[in-house]
């Protein structure tokens, strides 16, 4: 029944994209591009309605059964579509430019991931800037 | 609005006075009523902005820690909840045992019970870390889990209670025909209940304090007392308040009722504090309560005690105070008193006691370990409880105003 | 009695971890046995992790145990918090005994029980308990309600009491939710070893798979024991230590 509560979230946050004029904001760029343009395309079309969904499922796999791939892993979306956080600037889920934020703002459907998981990339640098 | 300008049918106005009660909503005028709300709702707002003050900046602002994990708020919510139970003892007397005496006060008695519940619940709820997540507890279910199990005990609570204050209201024949069972149903889950919401501790082996399988017998008397004493002050509050002529005959018998009760929470306190004292293993913890010197044992002896129990005791079974209100009002005050004292000794000096993990050795690390910890309440933590009891009133007050729960005459004959 | 009979076995076994100096626990050859599973593998009740911790060999009682889990994790400096509203997933614990004066410390933290309370009290079912034994929480489904924290007789788990910011994306943690010792769960999967295990002294504290008779610490286990905290509540810990 919670993925029924998921899929019925994401087919709302769809309804609404559709719903409203559904040119979705300008993102910004991701760090990595796919080979081909198809595989971009599919990409962004999966993740356009059912990223919530593709998440939670990884969720409950890797908290209760240990399965870390990188495929649906938050953390590897942060690490590909959030910048690297310099000495100059660290892009954070509060502001407006954050990859996730963007959308959520535009569409005002509040983010809860990041009250706990970090909302950038954690290499050396991470730590440095902070 | 009164009961006249209700289009009634001739049948049920020969019904209503052929039967031996008739009710109505409470007459009162509405500048004092609206006045009365204002009061009230503004302790219920209050409590709202705690909440998201709270919600806003994390529990940091509250006196609850890593070691006190249950504060002030869970003091008020399970008296509430205590109290719930005890309040609609007044409907099973009149329809469990039969007595005549109690059945006109058996809606307000409901209400009130469901009032208190909602009222407990909601100040449970709110203080939750997570209390946006609240669908996350009514969807998720670990059955082993007692807080589980009095999710839905307490959501049973309402639906049978509120069965049975239908079946009391509607004259129709076949809601009538609920009125017996839903008043059975009801009286075994007031136990369940309160044995529920008593073994939310009897069963945590952790602390010293708890630990006891007799805190659920223990919570099943003291909600007689909470529940009569709180109900007291309502019937008397709405009479007076609309100044209505309340029979001396009832005021007795709720009297008697809470007394019977105080000295029986007594005695199971006697036992529960003997049989510790019997255990070398809770002898730490007993000294602590009863004889530690701080805040917890003045709230013992003093709080719970003498002025929440033995001097209610007085003041009613005095023969020179037999007949006075202001003695049983102020005997059940005391009794509320006393009660939120208990659960704050219960409840908080269970807490501050160190968790014992090493017996037979002196103790000590960077976090409470082998010392006596330190709470104390901050504002929107009272703040957030006091609402929860402004909340069951407004619900009471409500409900009477717009339903009729009160009998039209409860002087005697 | 039985009780009794329990405590004095402690302490038999506690002499027997002094006295017998040649008792230590190799470390050495640790890294090989802890396999690395596989990403895409799920765990299974095969294995149960478990560690074993030598007070006599924690000169400085564990402190430098709690640093490195500290470190790992970012626990401990909430910016608001009071002291006791700090999050505490593991603390250096001393105590003395009444009779001997024997003092002895260690570092205390979530014990991984197997029939664990918090578990079992838990109204959403947040705290559960991985087929491998690790006992966690998944704070996507904690209320904050803290039943947990009373029910645990360790008192392993903290609150966060403000929001957070800068956590460590291999160990979330977050504001209104419940949070313990995870055994370093993110490295146990990659076939690494808890962060507090690679921070103790040599010979110091020992982790593997209990359900293994081959490992290391299932061999040290059956060749001389060990104590459980609190052992007379029966919850079969999956760490124990020497010493205690
Ligand atoms: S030590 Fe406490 S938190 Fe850890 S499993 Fe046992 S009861 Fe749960
Ligand atoms: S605080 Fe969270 S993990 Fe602990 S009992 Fe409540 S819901 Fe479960």
């Amino acid at each position: 029944m919670p993925p029924m509560i998921h899929s019925f979230i994401a087919l709302l946050l769809a309804v609404m994209m559709v719903g409203c004029d559904s040119n979705p904001p300008e993102l910004m760029a991701a760090t990595k591009v796919f080979e081909t343009e198809q595989e971009t395309k599919l990409h962004i079309a999966e993740m356009r309605t059912d990223h919530m969904h593709l998440l939670n499922h990884k969720r409950d796999e890797t908290m209760y059964s240990g399965i870390r791939t990188a495929k649906h892993s938050l953390n590897a979306c942060i690490d590909c579509h959030v910048p690297m956080p310099t000495a100059q600037k660290v892009v954070r889920h509060t502001d407006a430019e954050h990859f996730c934020a963007t959308c959520h703002i535009e569409v005002a459907v509040k983010l809860d991931c990041f009250q706990c998981h970090a909302d950038r990339p954690a290499l050396k640098t991470a730590e440095v800037a902070k | 609005m009164s009961a006249t300008e209700l289009p009634l049918s001739s049948e049920q106005i020969k019904a209503n006075r052929n039967s031996k009660m008739t009710f109505t909503e409470w007459q009162v005028e509405d500048k004092r009523f609206y006045a009365l709300l204002a009061v009230i709702g503004l302790f219920v707002l209050a409590a709202a902005i705690a909440f998201f003050y709270v919600e806003h900046y994390g529990h940091y602002v509250t006196g609850m820690n890593n070691q006190v994990v249950w504060g002030m708020p869970h003091v008020f919510a399970i008296f509430l909840i205590v109290a719930a139970s005890g309040a609609a003892n007044i409907g099973s007397l009149g329809t469990v045992f039969n007595k005549k005496e109690y059945q006109p006060l058996g809606r307000l008695s409901l209400v009130t019970a469901m009032a208190l519940l909602l009222g407990g619940l909601a100040v449970l709820v709110l203080d939750l870390g997570h209390a946006d997540r609240l669908i996350i507890a009514m969807t998720y279910y670990n059955f082993k889990s007692i807080f589980a199990w009095n999710i839905i005990l307490y959501n049973g609570f309402l639906v049978i209670m509120a069965v049975y204050l239908w079946s009391m209201m509607d004259r129709r024949k076949w809601a009538n025909e609920f009125y017996k069972p839903a008043g059975y149903l009801g009286f075994i889950w007031r136990f369940i209940l309160t044995t529920g919401t008593g073994s939310i501790f009897g069963f945590l082996v952790a602390r010293q304090y708890y630990d006891a399988a007799i805190l659920a017998p223990l919570f099943i008397v003291a909600s007689y007392v909470f529940g009569t004493a709180v109900f007291t002050l309502a019937l008397v509050f709405l009479h007076k308040f609309s100044g209505k002529e309340l029979g001396q005959s009832i005021q007795n018998r709720l009297r008697y009722t809470l007394a019977l009760f105080i000295a029986l929470v007594l005695f199971f306190e006697l036992i529960r504090h003997a049989t510790n004292l019997y255990a070398t293993e809770h002898h730490g913890v007993e000294a602590y309560i009863l004889s530690g010197g701080d805040k917890i044992t003045w709230l013992f002896w003093v709080g719970q005690i003498l002025l929440g129990s033995l001097l209610p005791l007085v003041l009613i079974w005095l023969p020179s105070l037999r007949n006075s209100q202001k003695a049983l009002l102020s005997a059940a005050a005391l009794a509320i008193f006393g009660g939120f004292s208990q659960l704050y000794v219960i409840i908080i000096g269970g807490q501050l006691y160190p968790v014992v993990l090493f017996p037979n050795a002196t103790v000590e690390s960077t976090f409470s370990d082998g010392e006596i910890a330190t709470y104390s309440a901050t504002l929107p933590e009272m703040v957030l409880g006091v609402g929860g009891v402004a909340l069951s009133l407004l619900l009471i007050v409500v409900a009477v105003k717009v339903l009729r729960l009160l009998p039209e005459r409860l002087f005697d004959e | 009695m039985s009780n009794l009979i329990d405590r004095y076995r402690r302490k038999f076994l506690g002499g027997l971890g002094i006295t017998a100096g040649a008792v230590t626990l190799a470390p050495g050859i640790l890294l090989r046995e802890v396999q690395a599973k596989p990403d895409d593998e799920a765990v299974t009740n095969k294995v149960r992790w478990g560690m074993l911790i030598d007070t006599n060999k924690l000169p400085d009682g564990g402190d430098g145990m709690v640093a490195a889990c500290k470190k790992e994790h970012g626990w401990g400096d909430d910016p608001h918090s009071s002291p006791t509203q700090q999050s505490q997933w593991v603390r250096k614990v001393t105590f003395k005994d009444k009779l001997t004066k024997h003092e002895t410390s260690l570092p205390v933290m979530c014990q991984h029980c197997e029939t664990a309370p918090c578990v079992d009290v838990c109204p959403t079912g947040a705290s559960f308990k991985r087929a491998d034994g690790i006992v966690l929480v998944d704070k996507h489904i904690c209320i904050g309600c803290r039943y947990c924290m009373m029910a645990c007789p360790y008192k392993a788990r903290s609150f966060v009491h403000e929001k957070l910011e800068n956590q460590k994306p291999h160990s979330p943690r977050g504001i209104g939710t419940v949070e313990s010792c995870t055994l370093c769960v993110h490295k146990i999967d990659k076939g690494e070893q808890p962060a507090c295990i690679e921070a103790a002294p040599p010979k110091a504290a020992v982790f593997g798979d209990l359900n293994d008779p081959e490992s290391t610490i299932s061999k040290a286990l059956a060749k001389h024991g060990a104590q459980q905290i609190r052992a007379d509540l029966g919850l079969n810990t999956g760490v124990r230590y020497w010493g205690i």
